[in-house]
């Protein structure tokens, strides 16, 4: 365990290292949120009432999505490992005595780390000037282990597409097309109850809901404790079914490897 | 004025060349670009779904029906599909300072700015273009303008659709330009994306004053896409117009002064 705690930590300070990306992409998420928050504010200035969401309700949960695509997409882990398959240098991973899954995973887990510490005490200033919501220390609890599942379940749906590169050759398209179906599945667009009932019900089946409609709706009350348990199931399996999948697209990847490159 | 020429056709070539190049790369895995090509359409189709659901909550956004709108997005589609279609090799400014490979750009003898800007095109983002061109006609055809009234605006259109391109090349080029003094600034694509996607709807919806400024001077976000439609629904606004040309010849000439004083600063990283 310790060499995974070894990697963690680089990753970590691999991160720290490049502190003006860490601001700049605080800047951009800001100012897309502000967009946000500009278009519903024109929409709510009509006197309409969108779905079961209030204004502030509407602008809290962006200001969480933004929060959790920070965090979750702290590395672009399907195109590291795609590049380091198509380059060969998977060799230096295959040679040694490491579990290439976890270290990926590790990697990935230092830099969603870093940007926890970076941006966590930003965004709850923005939630305390928007009069967020009351927290309570179960609801907190709570949103950490969703968080916690969002970022399984996120690093492992990009594991595979990396991975893909045994198969694909190059997954940058394959990859372009997840991070959009990621991005509308997840309810980073748009609320996911929003969508009309037979939408959000095929939806819900699916695990993009758990990297960022579901740790919202937990954190906001919107869920209660009832339907925690069944939820808490669903994304469990949903992890066991991706870890297996990407096992065997592994293995079977890894078999057919000529290993170019390197 | 004969040597002009040359020089004109010479760039033009090459332009052509680098497309041809692009699209040589993008063929060596065909999968995965017919995959980048519906990457992109779906894209398109995603950011449609959602302006679908904000309407099906009101009747206008700040006094813009929904056809309105939709011109406002594909135009804003048809600048962003064309500047990865014809400059995506800014994008990658950062990436090639860091890895070195800009010095292949520096030391040929021709205007650094001008191959940092065309030497690599994204041949997928031309779905992107056709998508809103689609958009474009659809909303145009349900928006009940008469023929004639529409192609008088469109010349309009067509020339503050390049002014925009302009603006957004110089917005883009500025910001890409500071990657000479941070070493690891691929931050800087998000950032700019953020800024510019901020014009694919109406900038009525940035109600404040002091960001009304700000929209239309510092960032003038509001001359992408919400100038050209307003002309192109609403008929000539001189003013609109002439300062949607001075912009772009402001910025441009900024951006250039910028782009100049920032290479002053490059030290190759490679060997």
């Amino acid at each position: 365990m310790k060499k995974y705690w070894i990697i963690f930590k680089n990753s970590l300070q691999t991160s720290m290292a490049y502190r003006f990306n860490t601001f700049a992409f605080l800047i951009a998420e800001l100012f897309s949120l502000a967009v946000i928050i500009y278009l519903w504010l024109s929409i709510y200035r009509q006197g309409n009432q969108i779905g079961n969401y209030t204004l502030s309700s509407l602008i809290i949960y962006y200001i969480f999505t933004k929060f959790i695509s920070l965090l979750i997409n702290a590395q672009d882990t399907a195109r590291i490992i795609g590049d380091s398959i198509r380059q060969g240098d998977i060799i230096n991973y295959l040679v040694k005595p490491i579990n290439f899954q976890f270290e990926s995973f590790f990697s990935n887990f230092g830099a969603v780390t870093y940007n926890f510490l970076a941006y966590s005490f930003i965004f709850l200033i923005i939630l305390l000037f928007f009069h967020g919501i009351s927290i309570n220390i179960l609801s907190a609890v709570l949103f950490i282990l969703f968080i916690l599942m969002a970022i399984v379940i996120n690093f492992l749906i990009n594991y595979i597409i990396g991975i893909s590169t045994f198969y694909l050759g190059f997954i940058m398209g394959i990859n372009f097309i997840m991070f959009n179906i990621t991005l509308f599945l997840s309810g980073s667009l748009i609320p996911l109850d929003m969508l009309p009932s037979l939408v959000y019900k095929i939806v819900g089946f699916l695990p993009f809901k758990y990297l960022a409609f579901v740790p919202i709706s937990v954190v906001t009350g919107k869920i209660g404790l009832d339907g925690l348990m069944p939820l808490l199931a669903h994304g469990l399996f949903w992890i066991l079914a991706l870890y297996l999948v990407a096992l065997i697209l592994y293995k079977k990847g890894l078999k057919n490897y000529e290993a170019y490159g390197g | 004025m004969k040597l002009t020429a040359v020089k004109l056709k010479k760039c033009v070539k090459i332009w052509r060349l680098s497309l041809y190049n692009s699209l040589m790369q993008r063929m060596a895995y065909r999968f995965n670009f017919l995959l980048m090509c519906v990457g992109v359409f779906l894209q398109m189709i995603l950011t449609l779904i959602f302006i679908n659901v904000i309407f099906g909550f009101i009747d206008n956004l700040s006094g813009w029906t929904r056809e309105q709108a939709l011109i406002v997005v594909a135009s804003y589609m048809i600048i962003e599909g064309l500047m990865w279609a014809t400059c995506a090799y800014l994008a990658g400014i950062s990436r090639n300072i860091r890895m070195g490979t800009m010095d292949l750009i520096l030391i040929k003898p021709m205007d650094a700015q001008y191959l940092v800007s065309i030497w690599r095109g994204d041949p997928e983002d031309w779905v992107r273009v056709a998508t809103a061109l689609l958009v474009f006609i659809y909303a145009i055809v349900n928006l009940d303008i008469p023929l004639a009234v529409v192609l008088k605006n469109l010349i309009y259109y067509i020339i503050l659709m390049f002014n925009a391109y302009v603006i957004v090349y110089s917005i883009t080029l500025i910001l890409k330009s500071f990657s000479f003094w941070f070493v690891e600034a691929t931050s800087l694509n998000l950032f700019n994306q953020a800024v510019t996607r901020m014009s694919q709807y109406p900038t009525d919806i940035f109600a404040h004053k002091i960001a009304k400024i700000i929209f239309s001077t510092v960032i003038p976000l509001a001359f992408i896409a919400t100038v050209p439609a307003k002309i192109l629904i609403g008929g000539m606004n001189l003013y609109l117009f002439f300062s949607s040309c001075a912009l772009a010849i402001i910025f441009f000439y900024s951006s250039r002064k910028f782009w100049l004083f920032a290479l002053k600063h490059y030290s190759s990283a490679s060997s």
